[in-house]
């Protein structure tokens, strides 16, 4: 091969590695440059629709996958507000009150309204508010500060779920 | 009277050529910014999209052409519902389609900027990922892992709870 042809060549693929064509990851996932089987990466704003819709949890699997998938990531979780993340990873740890049983391996992902092995836990927001005081010692003030604030999920029954244990965790410290 | 519909051409990448109706092309913000400019005469250049990937592209605007139209002309409530349905059968049918044709349809719904076919495609990566690994995902969407073995280990780490 001629020195220019050469030149022409790397050119070429200067240009087409620039603009993520020629980018193939090796099995592991670690990127390095091929010439096959190639496909380019996604518009960060593109990962950012992917995101938007999936669960915290999800999210946090897909940050592992690259920095591009890293920052939009990130951007959701805060967007959600640090509250939902720090109470899906509080959540992780408790305990289910009533059945004892690890809640976070029984209900893995979940945003469910109620335990499945004793179904009991209150899912009304006078019973919640009202086990929270006669059970915990809650302060009215304290839950009223709550419901301005607390933000868990489009399931208002797991809201309520995840409020009576961040209020049982909060008491607890 | 409707007057006859105005037929743009499209043309792909790999010249091939395509003739729609100009409401169908226009559901492509980029294709409907190019008409303005140049008028729906000239045929309008698509040097990212294959010819390919563009027929799906169309076939995509035409059945949301017809779904809007068809929504228009309902006079029952219970027949929006019928093509709801209709329409999100055909929406299952049409993603039945391998990763990489789905990879290259993100790709141009982006760059021709047709809002609802991406939104439906990041819907659809997003079904997949569901349920798979970080190194599975990689794998199957070929993204490149530009962490450092330190950085990816700091991430692994942090998050770490959430995989117990």
């Amino acid at each position: 091969m001629s020195f220019a042809s050469e030149h022409l060549e790397c050119a070429k693929r200067t240009q087409a590695e620039a603009s993520g064509e020629l980018r193939k990851p090796n099995e592991d996932g670690r990127g390095e440059f091929a010439g096959m089987d190639l496909l380019p990466d996604l518009p960060s704003h593109v990962i950012h629709l992917i995101l938007q819709d999936m669960p915290t949890k999800d999210i946090l699997k897909c940050i592992r996958l690259s920095k591009a998938w890293r920052q939009e990531g990130l951007l959701i979780i805060y967007d959600r507000g640090w509250k939902d993340y720090a109470h899906l990873k509080a959540s992780h740890h408790m305990v289910c009150e009533l059945c004892g049983i690890n809640r976070a391996k029984q209900h893995k992902y979940s945003h469910l309204p109620e335990c499945k092995d004793c179904k009991d836990i209150p899912t009304n927001q006078f019973v919640a508010r009202k086990n929270a005081v006669e059970k915990y010692g809650a302060k009215e003030s304290f839950l009223n500060n709550l419901d301005k604030t607390q933000h868990y999920g489009p399931k208002a029954n797991g809201k309520l779920l995840f409020r009576m244990y961040r209020i049982k965790d909060i008491l607890a410290r | 009277m409707a007057g006859k519909a105005v037929e743009v051409k499209l043309y792909s990448c790999d010249g091939e050529d395509f003739r729609v109706p100009s409401t169908v092309a226009s559901r492509s913000e980029t294709v409907k910014n190019m008409l303005e400019d140049t008028g729906e005469e000239d045929a309008v250049p698509l040097p990212n999209v294959h010819g390919r990937t563009l027929s799906l592209v169309l076939d995509f605007c035409k059945r949301l052409v017809q779904y809007e139209k068809d929504l228009q002309d309902i006079t029952e409530d219970f027949q929006h519902g019928q093509l709801d349905d209709e329409f999100n059968a055909w929406k299952q049918d049409f993603l039945d389609i391998d990763q990489a044709v789905l990879y290259e349809l993100i790709m141009a719904a982006n760059f021709l900027n047709v809002a609802e076919l991406l939104d439906l495609c990041c819907k659809e990566v997003a079904r997949l990922i569901k349920g798979k690994s970080p190194e599975e995902i990689r794998a199957y969407f070929h993204i490149k892992n530009d962490f450092t073995p330190q950085e990816e280990e700091e991430v692994r780490r942090e998050n770490q709870w959430a995989f117990e």
